[in-house]
């Protein structure tokens, strides 16, 4: 047993409407917090101004009356240090650095924007602005009257909170007397309630044409024309605009790549901050105790940045509870003496478990996920996680060779999360595995030690296949990926030393997919079957 | 906290919810009304192509396999809630259900996966570890501290659209037909001859987005299953042809610019809502449909039609409102009692989960589950 220090504090970052609306429900629960803004100010994200900015203004004047709130504004993060249950965050602003402790961590960064002038051709002008700068006309009471055309981009099409955002505004501009024309490729209308919004936009005169191509935007004497071709007459339409209205792409915010360097936090390839996996649903991240919520993880509709913010508070109310000591089980451990401080462990963990202990290599048993991968990564063997430990594996290989039948025998290191259930399920439906299949269960696939692998074939073993998660499902990100270079690598030694390399082979399977493993595992015994006999 | 919780619908929204209360120490009481827990979701086929499409489908064989294991939820299938009366705690009164719903029968298949709950029909040859159908089912009463109510959707019915044919014509199935079959079978089987389908047409928006059948909403899932399905059979499958017929085509998960690039690619989209659809000699569906620019009408022939049926108000939903005295929206779902309070109802300790308000896919459902159980949790400690 080891003991391990909760602080019950909690940092949230960003004071748009993710920050704002977690910081809500985290104080519902109970625990003291700091709202960190990076200076974009405390401010709805102006896609949903138009939505909901009196929810927004209530909850924060609501918050700003309660003491157990710091409000740091204008700083910036400029290191941070720990783990779950005591992260150190380094706050600067000016000179002045702070050190504050967090025993968990919600990032909620707003979203940025960037108009699609450029997609157009033009620059914005006093008949040619962006969305966001019309909400913010509309809200001084200064609509612009007349003919007035909405561009959406088509190069990377518009997504249901942008297109919400703009039905918003045009029903507004149509209500002040303009008439109103909005151009999309495809009527994006995903989002709760939407779709009644537009046809009650189009009950109301807002003309919404689609058309694949995006319309030309030629500007003469600062008049600016929109025209179109129309499929139906087959002929350019032109409209001559008073104002053209050009969407705000939502970009995540450009503090995040700054964040996702600090706390080690892994991005996805727009640049928010959860990666596109499943496994992180609703609002986890790599690494335990931070949470990502709304606009900070994806482009969300209002609603699902609520529910991603009662769902972060849940969880920090699972991890950090009344705060103080907690006792936790040893489930990974170093062998000191073995440990040539390489570091290879620290550069691969994806999940932030391995740091560096005054003179020492150490990891934390409590933000340890056990996927196994720095200890098949360690060039000394020097780590062990004690449910799969090398011994237990290589008993359990041990075990199964002893009795080997006639028919070629055929081991499947089977990941947890994937093969080893879908093993499981054809076993459940009676679909037939083939017959010298025999399974060993691994946390992940990134477990699997070439070790294991060359002492099933040198034990006796025909074949060896892997069965893990496909690519971007693997609940420790990198886990098959480490597996597959692995194999690819000892194929090829394979090859130099004269055994086939066909007799080790990868699979990728979902745990829902029994049937299809079947199939998948019945060709390849059948290929490693012809190779031994 | 020694407190009992009902969760009313065993598909991915109670199961989620569920589990998450009994990690929560949290006694439930789960209540589903067919013979089989996971819903619409348990019978999804995995999407994956050479990466992960982000379909969900695997997290409810995982959220459905933890809470099988858990000692403190309570499962009763085959069960409905007949009444409920409200003095502090929640008395409700349970019945054997005597609707088997459609969908078992589909499902069948994966019912014994869903160990230990094997159900039996008849009495087929392994009847020994299976359970007779006709023994399933609690009647009785019982107190409980709150319910959350995650009855889902009914799938939009695609005999309504009669010239679409279905029903009458075998090669023309739905979409959770064609999930089920891929589950099942890894390849799509055109049912008239049993060979495997070469040219696959896709009808979007089938009982969505239509003032006609009063359904004005965005289904939201369709177009991501129906294009995530068309590039896992074009990945597997790379000499089948693939159409879809569309009105508007909704983002796809995360990455939609490239999935919406490379899906271009590999399918042919129609902008066209068919008219009709019939069969012709050579045993192929004909789809016709207006080609608006070219001003006539084409006869697509297909080895088989998919109509993407969209989320549709659980039929039940009328009786269980009156039941539990909580107002449905003009579309039927159960509404919130806010916009910013997307699990309350008008009756406090009652909660709701998932596509019971409205459209949402497998990850929405999740994360509304779990928090229906946080505002669960948070009445509960409050009602102490
Ligand atoms: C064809 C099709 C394909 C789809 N594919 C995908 C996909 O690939 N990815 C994705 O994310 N989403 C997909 N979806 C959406 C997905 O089905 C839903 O997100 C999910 O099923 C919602 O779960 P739920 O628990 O809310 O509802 P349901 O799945 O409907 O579960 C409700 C449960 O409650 C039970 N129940 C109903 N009434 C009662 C009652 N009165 N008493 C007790 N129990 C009751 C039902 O028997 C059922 O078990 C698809 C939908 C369709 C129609
Ligand atoms: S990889 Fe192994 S040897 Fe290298 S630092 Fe980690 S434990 Fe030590
Ligand atoms: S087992 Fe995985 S999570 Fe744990 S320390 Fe090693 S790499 Fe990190
Ligand atoms: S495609 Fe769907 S079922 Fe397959 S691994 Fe990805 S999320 Fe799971
Ligand atoms: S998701 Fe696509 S198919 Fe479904 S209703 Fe919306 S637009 Fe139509």
């Amino acid at each position: 047993m080891i003991e391990i220090n909760i602080n019950p504090d909690v940092l949230v970052i960003g004071g748009g409407m993710a920050g704002i609306m977690a910081a809500q429900r985290i104080r519902k629960q109970g625990y003291s917090l700091s709202i960190l803004d990076q200076g974009q100010g405390f401010e709805p994200d102006a896609c949903y101004k138009m939505e909901s900015s009196s929810y927004y203004s209530q909850t924060i004047e609501e918050l700003k009356k309660d003491p157990s709130i710091t409000w740091i504004k204008e700083a910036q993060i400029s290191k941070v240090e720990g783990r779950y249950g005591d992260f150190k965050v380094y706050f600067k602003s000016g000179t002045k650095v702070e050190k504050k402790n967090f025993g968990a961590v919600v990032i909620a960064t707003p979203y940025s924007y960037v108009p699609v002038f450029d997609e157009y051709g033009v620059e914005p002008d006093h008949n040619i602005f962006s969305v966001n700068h019309l909400s913010k006309l509309l809200s001084e009471n200064k609509a612009p009257k007349g003919t007035c055309v909405f561009l959406t981009t088509f190069k990377e099409e518009t997504n249901p909170v942008s297109f919400k955002n703009i039905i918003l505004n045009a029903i507004e501009l149509g209500n002040s007397g303009s008439n109103v024309y909005i151009f999309v490729k495809n009527v994006k209308a995903a989002s709760p309630g939407l779709e009644k919004l537009i046809l009650h936009a189009k009950e109301n005169g807002i003309v919404i044409i689609k058309s694949d191509k995006p319309p030309q935007l030629i500007v003469e004497n600062k008049c600016p024309n929109v025209i179109f071709y129309d499929p139906l007459i087959k002929k350019d339409i032109q409209i001559s605009a008073d104002y053209v209205i050009i969407e705000d792409k939502i970009i995540p915010n450009e503090k995040n790549q700054e964040i996702s360097d600090l706390f080690g936090i892994h991005t996805d390839s727009n640049g928010f901050l959860q990666t596109n996996n499943v496994r992180r649903i609703p609002v986890f991240t790599n690494r335990k105790g931070i949470f990502v919520v709304g606009s900070a993880a994806g482009i969300k509709p209002l609603p699902y940045i609520l529910t991603d913010a009662i769902d972060a508070s849940c969880e920090i109310q699972g991890l950090i509870k009344e705060g103080g000591k907690v006792e936790i089980e040893e489930t990974i451990s170093i062998d000191q003496e073995k440990c040539v401080r390489c570091l290879t462990c620290y550069r691969v963990c994806p999940h932030g478990a391995i740091y560096w202990d005054v003179d020492r290599v150490a990891i934390s048993s409590l933000v340890c996920e056990g996927c196994g991968i720095c200890s098949a990564e360690c060039p000394m063997n020097a780590i062990q996680i004690k449910e799969y430990s090398d011994d237990k594996i290589k008993g359990q290989l041990k075990d199964i060779l002893k009795s080997k039948g006639d028919g070629p025998t055929i081991i499947g290191f089977c990941c947890k999360n994937s093969a080893f259930e879908a093993v499981k399920g054809a076993k459940d439906l009676g679909v037939d595995l083939p017959e010298g299949f025999k399974v060993i269960k691994v946390p992940c696939a990134g477990k699997i030690d070439v070790d294991y692998v060359l002492e099933a074939l040198v034990k006796g073993a025909d074949g060896v296949i892997i069965g893990a998660c496909y690519k971007d499902n693997c609940k420790s990100e990198k886990g098959n990926i480490f597996a597959s270079y692995r194999i690819e690598n000892l194929k090829k030694s394979l090859a130099q030393i004269g055994i086939n390399p066909n007799r080790v082979e990868l699979l990728h399977v979902a745990s829902n997919m029994p049937r299809e493993f079947c199939l998948k595992l019945k060709e390849l015994t059948e290929k490693i079957t012809d190779i031994t006999s | 906290m020694n407190k009992k919780v009902m969760v009313v619908g065993g598909g991915i929204a109670g199961l989620s919810a569920a589990l998450e209360l009994s990690q929560k120490n949290i006694q439930v009481e789960l209540v589903e009304k067919s013979c089989f827990l996971g819903g619409k979701a348990i019978g999804f086929t995995c999407k994956a192509t050479d990466k992960c499409q982000q379909c969900g489908a695997c997290l409810v064989e995982e959220v459905l396999r933890d809470v099988v294991g858990q000692s403190n939820i309570n499962i009763h299938l085959r069960t409905e809630i007949d009444s409920v009366v409200k003095n502090g705690k929640f008395k409700v009164k349970l019945k054997k259900s005597d609707s088997i719903p459609k969908e078992d029968k589909v499902l069948t298949g994966f019912s014994k996966y869903n160990s230990p709950y094997k159900v039996v029909i008849g009495t087929p040859q392994d009847s020994k570890d299976g359970v007779n159908i006709d023994e399933l089912g609690t009647q009785g009463e019982l107190d409980v501290d709150a319910i959350i109510i995650a009855t889902g959707f009914t799938p939009f019915d695609p005999t309504a659209r009669a010239t679409y044919g279905y029903g009458t014509w075998e090669n023309v199935i739905t979409a959770l037909e064609l999930e089920n079959m891929l589950r099942s079978e890894v390849k799509v089987i055109k049912p008239s001859n049993k060979q495997r389908a070469k040219k696959i047409g896709f009808i979007q928006c089938v009982g969505s987005r239509n003032k006609e059948f009063n359904s004005v909403w965005c289904s939201e899932v369709c177009c991501p299953y129906a294009l995530r399905m068309a590039s896992m059979i074009k990945y597997r499958y790379p000499d089948t042809e693939i159409w879809i017929f569309f009105i508007d085509i909704q983002n796809v998960g995360k990455n939609y610019l490239s999935f919406l690039e490379q899906i271009n690619s590999e399918v042919k989209f129609v902008t066209a809502t068919p008219i009709d659809i019939f069969p012709d000699k050579e045993d192929k569906v004909r789809v016709a449909y207006k080609d608006d620019i070219e001003d006539k009408r084409i006869l697509e022939p297909f080895d088989l039609v998919v109509l993407s049926v969209g989320i549709m108000p659980n039929e039940d939903n009328k009786v269980l409102s009156k039941m539990i005295n909580i107002d449905l929206s003009e579309d039927g779902f159960f509404r919130e009692i806010d916009l910013m309070e997307p699990n309350l109802t008008s009756q406090e300790g009652i909660f709701l989960a998932g596509t019971t308000t409205g459209p949402k896919d497998i990850l929405n459902t999740i994360s509304h589950a779990k928090s229906a159980v946080c505002e669960t949790l948070t009445y509960l400690g409050g009602k102490k």
